[in-house]
């Protein structure tokens, strides 16, 4: 089920009551319930998707103890084996599920195109919903165990429950068991503050996802469908269109699933840090999807030997995290290649020690930012906005077009299509997004030592807004991955 | 806890005690708000057809509420409220191939149309009498919620149109059109019983109410009309046939050749082919009205004479 939808508002406050007024005597009950609530919650979009998640608990959950079990000096092979069997068996469902007919046709097209036609035939499968991301979160925890980062649960239900927590299941962030885990063996005990927080969050996600994303995705999709048929100045704006989208639309579904969890008590990690106000594409990198990219980092990069090493290696590693990032997000050449110029992007950074620039925020303490702080951040913003062309693409050759035909003359026209007051709205929006850039998300301290009329005064003008200004519904794009 | 949950029942009850009061003063201003014809006697109704192809300033005591895209049962119901406060002597109907088209069932139900649609007809809604159509009743009551409880709104009155056109001349969207108007999900969409019923309706509405319905298919250009499909084609004689045996006139300009340069596009005339033809369509209607045993007297249209000032 959708967050914006009105099974999720039915949903919500029945596990809500439930939670705290049935079973929250009991820890083991509190953990059953939110396995059960994950699983409906699941189970809403296909219930044949439950099987899969079900299956991965159950592998990974008897991986981890049976790789506590070995001795880590004796027994280093059979650990081994048995990290592998877990890796193996979650990136297989990913790999077929995802993958297959991509790697299928373009081995076809290879044969094809050396002369020797192969006749082959592709699956028809639906691809299980958030199957991307609790995969990765799955696996975190075997490579954890086996690091020896973290001991192995014999709570079957704690896992169960980590592994499906609904909020976070099907669009993350991908928590680490590390950080998760951890807060299933507590009780969780109702903080008014934390709800409150919560669902201030939840407003401020509701509203970027249905009000800008939703808004966004209208005319991204208009313009990107009938590319052929605009100047390049329109296509600059379908590109800018699609930039809020995927941001407001994923750091929306971010801020919800962050909300939800507060209110139940649980800490997710944070997932987007205003990364659209960045100065360079490292720190870029630092602020968007921040759980895949630490995911990547910290699973892939680091054992293949990071930034450590010579130059050859370094280019390497570098291409390889970016590369497998793009292929993550799907099965296309497009995504790919996105990954890929984000690497050409990144590359100099590392290559000139300059990847660690720009630690804090920008213009920190400052109400606007200076003259060489604003050229980054338009230099990284619109180098973010081409690649974003490549990600949105139907195909490679699409991009090239959409990008070949705004670097022309048509770029000085005026464009064919020219949405006032949703530019408007998005320019409101990136206003209070700089001014609360310093907070965990925009409103987070926005408000608080108002009265309290004019505090809810404003919760009330964002419900008004979600209600009057929602666009068409568009499911969450990284429903997809 | 209860401290929470006071402070979240407090925020819910005064939205909720706002949008209900709003939700009543629009109940009243619905009611002071008819739709007033201004003594036009004349109406045009239907969809785009109809809307881009007569200019009522050459019809004489004529408005054109028709609306895009609007279905059958709409005109329907559109009539009936507008009959409640005007007089009405004729109805001059926009009847075409596509009107009879199993993509007008979609049109409540489809993401793309049914919250422009329920923008318009929520006022007059009467859905419970569609048979066999679904209705997307989440995206209607989120519009209803919309123009009823957030405002007091002054402009309920959504379902009546204005004559508008451009002076454009583009006809190679015929394939997208021909798609659009016949076609759901790649497959012929068939023939709509209900469409065909209630055109029926509106006709014996307004046989009851003692007014004359004319049924008109505007010109369409032969690159349109060559790719209907052949069901349409056959419904469409059928249900004109039945019409004119049931004493309603029909005019069809639908295959009629007319200048290339008068078509907006390929289903629509612009502003300058609206005028020709309204005006041709008007010496039409005089003709009818004289040459008919059952002449309504009181039907009148603005010859060239008053038009112009001069002869005919």
């Amino acid at each position: 089920m959708l967050f914006n939808s009105l099974d999720f508002a039915v949903f919500l406050p029945i596990v809500f009551v439930l939670y705290w007024f049935v079973v929250n005597k009991n820890l083991k009950l509190q953990n059953i319930l939110i396995m059960l609530a994950s699983y409906v919650f699941y189970g809403w979009w296909d219930w044949r998707f439950l099987s899969l998640i079900i299956f991965s608990t159950f592998v990974d959950y008897g991986v981890g103890l049976a790789i506590s079990r070995q001795d880590p000096e004796k027994d280093k092979s059979k650990r081994k084996l048995l990290l592998w069997t877990s890796i193996l068996i979650n990136l297989g469902f990913l790999g077929v599920f995802k993958y297959y007919n991509f790697f299928l046709d373009n081995f076809v097209e290879a044969f094809s195109f050396m002369g020797y036609p192969i006749g082959a035939s592709s699956l028809n499968i639906i691809l299980p919903v958030g199957i991307s991301f609790y995969t990765f979160q799955t696996l975190s925890y075997t490579i954890d165990v086996y690091k020896g980062k973290l001991t192995p649960t014999k709570d079957f239900v704690a896992f169960s429950a980590y592994v499906s927590f609904f909020p976070q299941l099907v669009a993350g962030p991908i928590e680490r068991a590390t950080q998760l885990l951890p807060q299933f063996y507590k009780k969780r005990v109702f903080s008014q503050p934390l709800a409150i927080d919560g669902l201030r969050q939840i407003l401020w996600g509701l509203f970027k996802k249905v009000v800008i994303a939703d808004n966004c995705a209208e005319y991204a999709n208009m313009i990107f469908n009938n590319s052929g048929d605009y100047s390049g100045s329109t296509l600059v704006l379908g590109a800018l269109f699609f930039t809020f989208q995927i941001y407001c639309d994923f750091s929306g579904y971010s801020d919800i699933a962050i909300g939800t969890s507060r209110l139940f008590g649980f800490d997710l990690m944070r997932n987007f840090a205003f990364p659209y106000f960045s100065r360079d594409i490292a720190e870029f990198w630092r602020r968007w999807h921040i759980s895949l990219s630490t995911w990547f980092r910290d699973y892939l990069y680091i054992p293949l030997g990071g930034s450590k090493g010579g130059l050859t290696k370094k280019i390497r590693n570098t291409f390889i995290i970016f590369i497998v990032s793009g292929f993550w997000h799907g099965a296309n050449w497009t995504f790919i290649i996105w990954g890929a110029l984000n690497a050409l992007y990144f590359l100099p950074l590392l290559l000139l020690k300059q990847n660690r620039n720009n630690l804090e925020t920008v213009a920190q303490g400052k109400l606007v930012p200076g003259i060489n702080e604003l050229f980054k951040i338009g230099t990284t913003f619109s180098l973010t906005v081409m690649a974003w062309v490549f990600f949105r693409a139907e195909s490679v050759t699409h991009a090239f077009a959409f990008l070949g035909e705004i670097f022309s003359l048509s770029l000085f026209t005026f464009p064919e299509v020219l949405p006032v007051k949703l530019m408007l709205m998005i320019a409101g929006f990136m206003i209070v997004e700089w001014i609360g850039r310093e907070s965990e998300f925009a409103i987070a301290d926005f408000g608080k030592n108002w009265y309290r009329p004019a505090r809810w005064g404003m919760y009330y003008g964002l419900v008004v807004s979600i209600l009057i200004l929602s666009g068409s519904k568009q499911e969450f794009i990284y429903f997809q991955f | 806890m209860s401290s929470f949950l006071k402070k979240l029942g407090l925020f819910a009850g005064i939205f909720l005690l706002y949008t209900c009061t709003m939700y009543v003063i629009n109940l009243g201003l619905m009611d002071f708000q008819r739709p007033d014809l201004q003594g036009k006697r004349t109406v045009i109704v239907g969809d785009s057809h109809p809307l881009f192809a007569l200019n009522p300033k050459l019809l004489h005591s004529a408005a054109n509420i028709s609306q895009t895209s609007e279905p059958y049962y709409a005109t329907f119901w559109k009539l009936k409220e507008i009959l409640k406060e005007n007089q009405l002597d004729t109805v001059i109907m926009g009847f075409s191939y596509h009107n009879l088209s199993a993509v007008n069932d979609q049109k409540f139900n489809d993401p793309f149309w049914a919250h422009k649609m329920f923008w318009r007809i929520y006022p007059i809604e009467e859905f419970d009498q569609l048979e066999g159509i679904e209705v997307d009743r989440l995206t209607f009551y989120h519009t209803k919620f919309e123009n009823m409880c957030f405002y007091p709104n002054f402009s309920h009155t959504n379902y009546i149109g204005t004559y508008a056109n451009a002076d454009k001349n583009d006809v190679s969207d015929y394939e997208n059109i021909i798609a659009r108007h016949y076609f759901y999900n790649d497959e012929n969409a068939g023939i709509s019983d209900l469409s065909i019923q209630y055109l029926d309706s509106v006709r014996a509405l307004c046989e009851r109410r003692n007014i004359e319905l004319l049924l008109i298919c505007t010109p369409l250009h032969k690159e349109y009309t060559a790719r209907i499909p052949v069901n349409f084609v056959s419904a469409f004689e059928d249900v004109k046939q039945q019409m004119t045996r049931k004493g309603v006139p029909v005019f069809d300009y639908g295959q009629m050749a007319f200048e290339q340069s008068y078509f907006l596009n390929s289903d629509h005339l612009n502003a300058q082919g609206a005028d020709v033809f309204t005006v041709d369509f008007r010496e039409q209607l005089n003709a009818l009205a004289r040459n008919r045993q059952t002449v309504r007297q009181d039907v009148r249209f603005v010859s060239n004479e008053q038009l112009t000032g001069s002869q005919d």
